[in-house]
């Protein structure tokens, strides 16, 4: 077992789900609540690391994070390190890759949450964002719960655009998606099984937990 | 120190133009008129919940809610909205649906406040109850205090009682009343029901298709509507269309059909105008065929056959085979009528009834 990989990806997960679920609820509040003529396109947006393959999605942030672009260029002068190949590009590039998992689940639990309740708020004088924190979050609890267990879950089973934009280097950039790939490529069968096993383990473990915990209250088919 | 609330709307299915005067001892205007005549629209205008265009404007007193492209936000204008279906926020305890609107008050005074609203709406002793627990009409009490709670200058109600079953709508709408009143809110209900009009009223608005008929007392509107229309909309049975036959100064016979009736003219119709005769179907008499005095000498005496009967619990409506058919109601038990299809009855329309109504 590569237990700096372990570390690793539970690490970018967890950071990962933490600044997604911040940016995500303002987001997805937005995509839920305003029609405005560019509000599509944004959603589109949002959705495209679904449809696009990873290697896409990873070159594109590879060369905008690169030491050929501003924003690379700007970072390694701030930090004097380079954002291509290190953990923080990789955190970005998940933030990218996991953003329609976080958003989704709550555009749709937002959604749900029934009008009426949002214009009492409003009429009882709370402005928009007091709405959103008293009302719409606690009656959301669902759809939160499910995009931070989905992006978790995500980020730790993405491979290619780590590899992409992180390279493999140990303790680095090196996730346990990596680790397993490079154990078979060098034909280290038996670490690559058991480090897959408990990479299904823990995901059966978790997607199970947290679908149980949602399911309460739940309609169920009327019985005949 | 009464104030005016004055609209002049201007959106999709509404053109109104209004103004109502808001009085601690005469606190209600109910908005009445038939469903999809606009009435939740309107509300949901002055409460700000409805972009409005430049050429509406809403105001209360010499507060300017909105005019031309400025708009006070929904969350300042002070006002309060019962929603249909409570709206109560599920998540919350009791107490914290009471003091959502209280953001700006001292948490000392909250507690006093929150005591002080769940009294008012005779709701103290819900306090602790699981929201989603509550039954309709407990939680429309709740709904109440929470509306009243921010001491709103304004109480809009949208239907506030029609989820409710007949028994809690009628205390409930009993004890609105006295709230408002001691409370010091004024308030505009909208309902299509026109005992909860009757019963709530200091004045009344009706409402069709979006536009204005008439605002007044509450006898007035329903006994005197202006319009035609407005006499559908508040559900005047007879509407006989006809015109004016004779003028004999204080009275004019009209010819409606078959039908010849007196009416009296207070609004000085002439010879030869198109009108129309309305007369509630409560003030319509019925009694046996010659019974009573010579049927020759009281006006607006006619006989008539049964033609068809409708139960309406203890009172049945009764159509007379009348051109105009005429309606009238009669006491009934059950499915019995005290009238028989067919029975040859003597009507009286009572001359103080009719109300005639200019035909443009």
């Amino acid at each position: 077992m590569d237990w700096a990989a372990v570390e690793l990806s539970i690490r970018l997960a967890m950071l990962t789900t933490l600044i997604l679920i911040i940016l995500a609820v303002p987001l997805a509040a937005w995509l839920a609540y305003s029609h405005q003529r560019w509000t599509a396109l944004i959603e589109a947006v949002v959705a495209l690391p679904l449809v696009l393959p990873p290697t896409v999605l990873g070159f594109y942030v590879l060369v905008a994070l690169g030491n050929q672009s501003p924003i690379g260029r700007w970072w390694t002068e701030l930090t004097g390190s380079p954002l291509a190949f290190s953990f923080n590009g990789l955190l970005i590039a998940s933030v990218i890759y996991s953003l329609p998992f976080a958003v989704q689940p709550m555009v749709a639990a937002f959604v749900g949450v029934d009008r009426r309740l949002l214009e009492a708020s409003t009429v009882l004088g709370r402005s928009w964002a007091s709405t959103i924190v008293r009302v719409v979050l606690p009656l959301s609890r669902t759809g939160i719960t499910t995009a931070a267990v989905l992006t978790f879950a995500h980020t730790i089973g993405e491979f290619g655009v780590v590899l992409m934009v992180g390279g493999n280097i140990p303790g680095e950039t090196r996730t346990i998606a990596i680790s397993i790939y490079d154990s078979v490529q060098a034909f280290d069968y038996d670490t690559a099984a058991t480090t897959s096993l408990w990479l299904l383990l823990f995901s059966v473990v978790v997607l199970g937990l947290t679908y149980g915990l949602n399911s309460k209250g739940r309609t169920t088919w009327p019985r005949i | 120190m009464a104030k005016d609330l004055s609209a002049r709307i201007r959106h999709q299915v509404l053109d109104v133009h209004l103004s109502i005067p808001l009085e601690r001892e005469a606190p209600v205007t109910v908005v009445f008129g038939p469903s999809g005549a606009g009435k939740t629209t309107l509300l949901r205008c002055i409460a700000g919940l409805v972009h409005l265009g430049e050429g509406s404007r809403v105001a209360l007193g010499d507060e300017v809610w909105h005019e031309g492209r400025r708009t006070v936000a929904v969350r300042h204008r002070g006002v309060g909205y019962l929603f249909q279906d409570h709206a109560l926020f599920p998540h919350l305890s009791v107490a914290a649906n009471v003091v959502y609107g209280m953001g700006k008050l001292p948490r000392a005074l909250r507690e006093e406040h929150l005591r002080r609203a769940l009294k008012n709406a005779r709701a103290e002793h819900l306090l602790g109850r699981d929201t989603r627990s509550l039954s309709g009409g407990e939680a429309q009490r709740v709904a109440l205090a929470r509306a009243l709670a921010s001491a709103p200058k304004l109480l809009l109600l949208d239907e506030p009682f029609s989820a409710l079953d007949a028994p809690t709508r009628d205390q409930l709408r009993g004890e609105l009343r006295q709230i408002l009143l001691e409370t010091g809110t004024p308030a505009l209900l909208v309902t299509h029901d026109r005992a909860e009009a009757w019963a709530l009223a200091d004045r009344m608005v009706s409402l069709v298709d979006g536009a204005v008929q008439q605002v007044g007392g509450v006898g007035e509107v329903f006994n005197h509507p202006a319009t035609v229309s407005a006499a559908r909309a508040v559900g005047v049975e007879n509407i006989l269309p006809g015109h004016v036959t004779a003028d004999r100064g204080d009275t004019i016979e009209v010819q409606a059909g078959g039908l010849s009736l007196v009416t009296h003219n207070p609004e000085g119709l002439a010879l030869g105008e198109s009108v129309a005769v309305c007369v509630r179907a409560e003030n319509v008499t019925l009694t046996a065929a010659g019974a009573g005095p010579n049927s020759r000498e009281v006006v607006n005496r006619f006989t008539a056959r049964v033609s068809q009967t409708k139960e309406r619990g203890a009172l049945h409506q009764i159509h007379l085979d009348t051109d105009p058919v005429v309606t009238a109601y009669a006491l009934g038990s059950g499915a019995q009528s005290m009238r028989h299809l067919g029975e040859l009855v003597s009507v009286e329309v009572p001359i103080e009834h009719c109300h005639t109504i200019r035909v443009p």
